[in-house]
């Protein structure tokens, strides 16, 4: 039996509220309890002392592209498991289209194989919904999901049409597995670069409406009425697309959502001079929409906040922009992004955690992780809320360099990171 | 007084108004070369100028040439398929490997927006945007103003109507930013499929109709229309493009009668523009290709002073 | 540049400026007295006035006419990219035939030569004169290429620290005035 005390901090834990002083308690891979005082039996017990520091449940992503198999070269499981460590990352979702893409039992085994080599941080594979990701036949999802799958997602696109959709919803339902997409039309989106607006009226690009994310949300919430499952939309961005989705809940939908830390900070301005570090999906949009989606975090109207960590090596950036693959690297950034938007007010801090926490638990309907209480998974990190921290990619854990928080001054270290119980170091 | 100094020409928004004078100016002073008996001056002598064109193109490339010949300058050519992109060599490597012979300019054609700002990140040569994708082509709306002050003496508070496909097209972007910069009424027509929503805010009048805005213009500049996006979702047909959008003899009465007639070129007969339209007495458009090559003579003159500054 | 010069002191002014101009014409109507077709040729900026003055002063002699043009020789420096901002290009005009006939180049202040050469290669562009000879209001010295003058102004001696300047009515001076500056 192992006893871990963390003691001398501010313990937060958004699942219950708890914003205060406190001591918190680990026996064996649990938490054992929040307390004022150190109970008798436990004087011997290892002791932390988070003096001046936050003490808080580790984070929770719902969206990692883990590199492996298939791109080790932008990242592999070892070194995604440490970035998650130093960017305070306790579980990360490993999104299914890795190469080959997670649609049978082998790959799923593979991932969690090397994740237990790596002994890092929880890695928790994804499903695809079909084989292959095509949009044809169903993957095994059952058979995945007894492997150790926790979601079922269609990758990188919406699922091609409603039939389609209802199908795999109720398959979904039949299983008991939550169902994660994203929320982007592929007729007025393919080929786009970039959001239609203003700056793309300047720069000539060939860019995608906020429509086009509108229409494919509301499409999906629909049928995740009819299907009777609930629907998780990943990366929204748009203020029309949130506007859409409080009617939406209103009538009584169950759709959650999440949204990236950098469509909480960075406007479309910023792709004026060409940088493919800017070019992510969905794009970048007007600080109009920035703004929505602040306040919708404050409104609790958005569940979640993932990463979508996607490296990429030179060879997919370094070149001209309308051919440079999307996607930043994004778990070494976060948090301390996220701290940093709070510190100027953009976002309430206890909402804003929930998103990092108890709200991407919820999502996969695991009561033992995101949390504090007694019996969840003692997944900590202790964290120096005040220290600036200027986000430099070759310092960073992530083989890949394209962070879209080059050279930006964040706010927020990630000192100790604690999994099961155990403090992990960076291998 | 000096020239403008600038470091690259990637395009003309933010370019300031001292600065598209200084190369407007400078311009007629190298049009006055190629009226002389021996049309060359040893200005850039020893320089070397690359001409990369990706995406193809004969009449930009040898107006680019001829200017840097007529500077006395080396010309070195470089297409997408003498090139090695075609066996998939990035943009950035081929870039790379002509560093070896030190160019001091490079002229670059492609159809990605922002490549040229990509290679001037990366090359110690000074960049000049001959056409990226849709985004900008500043030389072209050089000349397209330098035709139009020398006709009508002026730009600020011109009326220029451009018509045509205006959301794929870089010469009306480069356009827009240069004419605004200089103080002229901006004018855009054509179908909404051409046009981009909220397309005003680059401080421009939009109307869907050709009678309403031709009405009292100085200038109609038509934009080619591209026959591969015809039949498409954009435009039924050029039939029906000429009809609606056509500048026939009636149409240009509507105009001031000094009007000026433009056209970047090359010219479809009967769909953006009437056979007797663009031969008429109107039309500057050969003239627009002369001017052409006096303002690319310009734009390397300013850049390889600035190049020698720097080192 | 003009802050960092002082006058020293007045070399010529106007009145004696009109008597050279005036001398330097009969010297070029003597010189040119068999020739048809003389072409005086200004260099920018303050030639121009000058080769102007000139051709009234030899027309008033002669009773004929004497063509003038300009050349503007920034695009033919040797140092046109070192250093220095780049200086606005002037106008070049000679729209008349050069072949065949005498030349005259005509400058405000001769130096170091280098301008007289870029000339030179400008005017050999247009064509083959029979000759080319050059008139200057004021020689100071300190040549680097093998230049003379034809037709000298005034000769003076300067220093490398100093500098002459021409001031004429054509460019929007008050009066006509040649004086020596030196470096603050």
């Amino acid at each position: 039996m192992s006893r871990l005390v963390i003691t001398g901090g501010t313990v937060l834990d958004p699942a219950s509220g708890l914003n205060a002083p406190t001591t918190l308690l680990i026996e064996n891979d649990t938490i054992h309890g929040v307390v004022t005082e150190i109970p008798k039996g436990w004087d011997d017990a290892e002791t932390i002392d988070a003096t001046g520091r936050w003490v808080m449940p580790g984070l929770i992503c719902l969206r990692t592209h883990v590199g492996e198999p298939g791109t080790e070269w932008k990242e592999d499981i070892e070194s995604v498991s440490n970035a998650a460590i130093a960017g305070g990352f306790t579980t990360v979702c490993a999104t299914p289209n890795t190469d080959p893409i997670n649609d049978v039992r082998a790959v799923t085994k593979q991932l969690l194989a090397r994740s237990e080599q790596v002994n890092g941080v929880r890695i928790l594979p994804i499903v695809a919904d079909t084989r292959r990701l095509a949009g044809g036949t169903l993957a095994e999802m059952g058979d995945l999901k007894d492997a150790g799958c926790v979601a079922v997602s269609s990758g990188d696109k919406a699922i091609p049409n409603a039939q389609l959709l209802r199908r795999v919803l109720e398959y979904a339902r039949s299983i008991e597995i939550p169902f994660f997409t994203v929320a982007r039309d592929d007729s007025m989106s393919r080929g786009t670069v970039m959001h239609e607006g203003h700056v793309s009226n300047r720069l000539g690009m060939h860019a995608m409406p906020s429509e086009a994310e509108v229409i494919s949300l509301f499409r999906d919430a629909t049928i995740s009425g009819l299907a009777q499952w609930p629907i998780h939309i990943q990366k929204i961005s748009t203020r029309a697309t949130l506007n859409t989705l409080r009617q939406l809940r209103e009538s009584g939908l169950n759709v959650t959502v999440d949204i990236t830390p950098h469509h909480l900070w960075f406007n479309d301005e910023v792709t004026s001079h060409f940088d493919t570090d800017t070019r992510v999906e969905p794009p970048l949009r007007s600080q109009d929409d920035v703004t929505a989606c602040r306040e919708a975090i404050a409104e609790g109207l958005i569940q979640a906040i993932a990463t979508d960590h996607c490296p990429q090596s030179s060879v997919e950036k370094a070149v001209e922009y309308a051919y440079a693959e999307p996607g930043t690297t994004g778990l070494e950034t976060t948090l301390a992004a996220v701290l940093d938007l709070v510190h100027q007010k953009h976002l309430p801090l206890m909402q804003a955690l929930s998103c990092l926490t108890v709200g991407p638990a919820d999502i996969l309907g695991r009561q033992d992780l995101g949390r504090l209480s007694k019996g969840a998974s003692a997944d900590v990190i202790i964290v120096d809320s005040d220290t600036p921290f200027r986000a430099e990619s070759v310092r960073m854990q992530s083989k890949s360099r394209n962070c879209i928080f080059e050279g930006v001054s964040l706010t927020g270290v990630v000192e100790t990171t604690i999994v099961k119980g155990k403090v992990v170091a960076v291998s | 007084m000096e020239l403008p100094s600038m470091r690259h020409l990637l395009g003309l928004e933010g370019v300031p108004e001292k600065d598209i004078d200084g190369l407007l100016n400078l311009a007629v002073r190298m049009k006055e070369i190629g009226e002389r008996p021996v049309k060359k001056v040893p200005s850039l002598r020893g320089k070397t100028v690359c001409h990369f064109f990706v995406e193809p193109s004969t009449r930009t490339r040898t107006s680019f040439e001829v200017a840097a010949k007529r500077l006395s300058a080396d010309t070195l050519s470089l297409s997408a398929s003498t090139s090695a992109l075609k066996k998939g060599e990035t943009l950035l490597d081929t870039a790379h490997n002509l560093q070896a012979m030190a160019p001091d300019i490079l002229v670059l054609r492609h159809s990605a927006a922002g490549a040229p700002h990509l290679l001037s990140r990366n090359i110690k040569a000074a960049v000049v945007n001959a056409g990226d994708g849709s985004h900008e082509h500043p030389t072209q709306a050089l000349l397209d103003m330098m035709t139009i002050r020398e006709h009508l003496g002026r730009l600020k508070g011109l009326n220029v109507v451009i018509v045509g496909d205006i959301a794929h097209s870089r010469v009306a972007r480069s356009n827009i930013f240069g004419l605004r910069t200089m103080g002229a009424n901006v004018r855009l027509c054509g179908p909404a499929t051409m046009l981009t929503p909220g397309i005003e805010a680059m401080g421009v009048d939009v109307t869907h109709r050709i009678d309403h805005a031709l009405e009292g213009a100085d200038v109609v500049m038509m934009l080619r229309i591209q026959k591969e996006r015809m039949g498409n979702d954009l435009f039924p047909s050029d039939r029906e493009y000429f009809q609606q959008y056509g500048l026939t003899r009636k149409r240009l009465g509507l105009a001031k009668s000094n009007v000026l007639v433009m056209h970047p070129g090359p010219i479809n007969r009967g769909v953006e523009i009437a056979p007797d339209v663009a031969d008429g007495a109107e039309s500057v458009i050969l003239e627009q290709v002369t001017n052409g090559v006096a303002v690319r003579m310009a734009v390397l003159y300013v850049l390889a002073s600035r190049n020698e500054e720097i080192e | 540049m003009d802050k960092n010069l002082r006058h020293k002191r007045d070399i010529l002014d106007a009145a004696a400026i009109g008597r050279t101009i005036e001398r330097m014409s009969l010297e070029l109507v003597e010189r040119h007295s068999g020739d048809s077709g003389l072409i005086l040729v200004g260099i920018h900026t303050a030639g121009v006035p000058l080769a102007h003055r000139l051709a009234a002063h030899i027309t008033k002699a002669t009773g004929q006419q004497v063509d003038v043009g300009m050349v503007d020789i920034t695009l033919y420096r040797d140092d046109v990219f070192i250093g220095l901002p780049s200086p606005i290009v002037g106008q070049t005009q000679l729209p008349f035939d050069i072949g065949g006939r005498p030349v005259v180049l005509v400058d405000d202040v001769l130096f170091t030569g280098r301008t007289i050469r870029a000339a030179i290669d400008a005017l050999l562009d247009f064509g083959r004169p029979k000759c080319i000879e050059l008139a200057v209001l004021i020689d100071r010295g300190h040549r680097e290429l093998p230049i003379q003058a034809n037709v000298v102004g005034q000769m003076i001696q300067t220093d490398l620290n100093e500098s002459v300047k021409v001031q004429l009515t054509e460019l929007d001076a008050p009066k006509d005035l040649v004086t020596l500056r030196e470096k603050a």
